[in-house]
């Protein structure tokens, strides 16, 4: 029997019992319709969170740490634990002259209440310094602009302005804002350590403009009231982060410290240790060469390669997870498969009695169940694909309706279907319908020809 | 040995739980080329067991049978099916046609697994169909069909891979006599026009005198008579004809009283 009589004897046969196909079919649909879909998701939201790391920006900056970590492991190199490496200002001066290293300043981040009248937000809190600035945040700058020197300046979010109640973007500017240093965490005593001796002074930058102290506790020069100078669109800003309110570094290392959130670290920061550097470089191709460069010296450095490979490895297992429950759907339709071929059989057993005696091989009779179990697999896996696809697209749609109403990005598609997913879909549907067909085709084949020539 | 189909001592055994039942039980057998050969015997004497042996549809459990200088007793099943599939042609009594297939597409089917194209299979499928009478009839499901017709389906079926041998079981038990004799006209011209070998299972007595050049008896698994048709009128068992309609006195077969003698 050749395969062309094969597939049109599985055909026919198949279209003998429409109903029964076609349910069964169905199931199949519906399996790797809920693989499809559940991959796609995590394909989306994989490309979603590495459209993060896609800029420039982000591609040209190395993260610098104290002591050396293997991201691919998940976990420190041993040997470097016991020495952590300074982060100080002699460090960061020796970076800096680094070949294509455009800017190094320490990381500073934190979180603080914020208000502004009877409004109170809590906020996402970064230093930074002007040689930091990258093009990317200025062109997400809505209203204002970042401001010319140290002080007690802030750039906010076009959401924190929102929240703060201050209007729109542009009224925003000139307002003043407070930060909360010392709410509920009146029991700082270490919180402060001595004197502000550490702080930017590498940056060159001024004093800061000491505006007057405030609340009854104003330690040291530490501002509390904030100048908006500038409101930007997270949404725009494609880099690193993204999200954070912008203070000047100087002044952000003051705020933090007097916040008492300054002991972070893999181990207690001594004074003038910063726990992570940031260092820009000319452009993404010098970020290996730095980078190494920099491990060599005995510091640890994430780069957004390194954070993209983790990504992607994190996705892959989520995306993997997702597959497996909709797997499950897959499953029912594999015994759905073998339920169908194994009633045919019973039907059918006369008929293979008689193609026998007329002189078909068992492989013959093997080859006609394996090609109608396929078969189910092939066109239920190219509808599956589709109505995948299909639900995909529908409620990708439904989110932007549903962001729209919250002011958020209308470009998201969370249900992303590539050719590779599809291929792959089509695979392994095919795969896992001629497994179903696997035991009941060497059943058929097994069949004696007078008993099955018997039986009514 | 150069008979065309010889048997030494076959035997078929069957195993339930305890008791062995020897269906066949040394049946040792010469049959030539172009003879139209009777089987006849009680119901369980065997003798479906024996075509289905001699038809390499079954496996024996003990013996020798070699057909046109194949020994067919030891080949695998591959090797069985390529030997059905060209040099055998089965007639059942229950017809046996694949009911979701049309007329031509059941007497394609042996072609079908014997690779044959196309459009030779479509071609040759219409010859015979037109050779049994049936020309009209190509693309009639069995459903469609008379029990007369659908008989000479199955037997267009049977020639379509030209086989030397035709094994006819009980192919006239299911009709009436009218149509039986029609069937049974066929099966001797096939015989004599075309030389196929023909072995028939008939519990008609009427039948296996008229159209058979010779007739074996069975009981029991054992021969226990073999010789021309005439020689044959045994007292032994009184003609059974319970299971099928019996058989009307008018028998209609006058073309060729009690036969030929055995061809060559
Ligand atoms: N698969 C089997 N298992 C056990 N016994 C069997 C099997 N097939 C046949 N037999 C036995 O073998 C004997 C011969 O059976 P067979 O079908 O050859 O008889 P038969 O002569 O064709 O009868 P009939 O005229 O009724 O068709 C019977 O006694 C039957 O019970
Ligand atoms: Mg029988």
């Amino acid at each position: 029997m050749t395969a062309r009589d094969g597939f049109r004897f599985a055909l026919s046969n198949l279209l003998q019992q429409k109903v029964r196909t076609l349910l069964t079919t169905m199931g199949v649909v519906i399996g790797v319709g809920a693989v499809v879909l559940m991959v796609s998701g995590g394909i989306g939201l994989q490309r979603q969170v590495l459209k993060q790391f896609e800029s420039v920006e982000a591609m040209s900056s190395i993260m610098v740490l104290p002591i050396k970590v293997d991201l691919t492991n998940w976990s420190f190199e041993p040997k470097q634990l016991p020495t952590p490496k300074s982060l100080n200002d002699r460090v960061i001066a020796d970076l800096r002259r680094l070949e294509g290293v455009t800017a190094v300043y320490p990381n500073v981040h934190f979180h603080l209440p914020l208000s502004a009248g009877k409004r109170k937000i809590r906020v996402d809190v970064a230093g930074l310094p002007l040689e930091g600035v990258t093009t990317g945040l200025r062109e997400a700058v809505v209203a204002g602009g970042l401001w010319a020197q140290e002080g007690a300046h802030v750039l906010l979010t076009t959401q924190a302005a929102k929240a703060l109640d201050l209007g729109a973007p542009e009224a925003a500017i000139g307002k003043e804002v407070r930060f909360v240093l010392r709410s509920e965490r009146e029991d700082d005593e270490t919180g402060a350590p001595g004197t502000p001796a550490d702080p930017g002074e590498k940056n060159g930058s001024a004093e800061p403009s000491a505006p007057p102290a405030v609340t009854p506790k104003p330690p040291e020069d530490c501002p509390e009231v904030f100048t908006v100078v500038g409101v930007y669109d997270p949404e725009k800003y494609k880099g690193f982060g993204g999200g954070q309110v912008f203070l000047p570094l100087a002044v952000s290392l003051k705020v933090r410290r007097t916040a008492g959130q300054d002991r972070g670290g893999f181990r207690g920061l001594k004074k003038g240790e910063y726990g992570e550097l940031v260092v820009h470089v000319a452009s993404p191709e010098l970020v290996k060469g730095v980078s190494e460069e920099i491990r060599s010296r005995g510091m640890g450095t994430i780069t957004a390669d390194d954070l993209i490979s983790q990504l992607n490895i994190l996705f892959l297992v989520i995306e993997g997870f997702l597959g497996c429950l909709g797997g499950v759907g897959l499953l029912v339709a594999f015994v759905g498969i073998v339920n169908t071929m194994l009633m045919s059989i019973l039907e059918r057993t006369r008929e293979i009695g008689i193609m026998k005696a007329v002189g078909a091989r068992n492989r013959d009779v093997r080859r006609i169940f394996l090609i109608e179990a396929t078969t189910i697999g092939l066109v239920g896996g190219a509808l599956g694909i589709f109505g995948g696809w299909f639900v995909g697209v529908g409620l990708n749609l439904a989110v932007r309706l549903w962001l729209g109403t919250k002011g958020g990005p209308k470009d998201v598609s969370v249900f992303q279907v590539s050719w590779l997913l599809g291929a792959a879909a089509m695979l392994f549907s095919v795969l896992v319908s001629a497994l179903a067909g696997v035991y009941p085709a060497w059943r058929a084949a097994r069949l004696d020809p007078v008993k099955a020539l018997r039986r009514d | 040995m150069t008979a065309y189909i010889s048997t030494r001592d076959l035997v078929k055994e069957y195993v339930l739980g305890r008791e062995r039942v020897r269906a066949v039980d040394g049946i040792t057998l010469d049959i030539e080329r172009g003879s139209f050969v009777g089987i006849v015997g009680r119901s369980g004497s065997g003798k479906s067991t024996l075509l289905n042996l001699l038809g390499g549809l079954d496996h024996p459990s003990g013996g020798q049978i070699v057909v046109d200088g194949t020994v067919v007793n030891s080949a695998r099943d591959d090797e069985l099916a390529r030997y059905r599939r060209e040099k055998v042609g089965f007639v059942f009594q229950f017809f046996n046609l694949v009911p979701s297939l049309t007329a031509r597409a059941n007497v394609e089917l042996p072609m079908i697994f014997g690779r044959i194209p196309r459009a030779e299979r479509s071609k040759r499928a219409r010859e015979i169909l037109e050779r049994v009478g049936l020309g009209h009839r190509l693309d009639h499901r069995p459903s469609e069909l008379s029990g007369g017709e659908q008989q000479r389906v199955a037997i267009a079926r049977a020639l379509s891979m030209d086989p030397a041998l035709v094994l006819a079981d009980e192919p006239t038990g299911n009709l009436d006599s009218r149509t039986a004799s029609d069937v049974m006209d066929l099966l001797r011209r096939l015989n004599q026009d075309h030389r196929h070998t023909v072995l028939l299972i008939t519990h008609e007595r009427e039948i296996a005198r008229a159209y058979c050049t010779r007739l074996v008896e069975l009981s029991d698994g054992k021969i226990i008579h073999d010789g021309p048709p005439a020689s044959t009128p045994t007292p032994t068992p009184p003609p059974v004809a319970t299971p099928a309609a019996s058989v009307p006195a008018a028998s209609p077969a006058p073309e060729s009283g009690p036969s030929t003698e055995n061809p060559r």
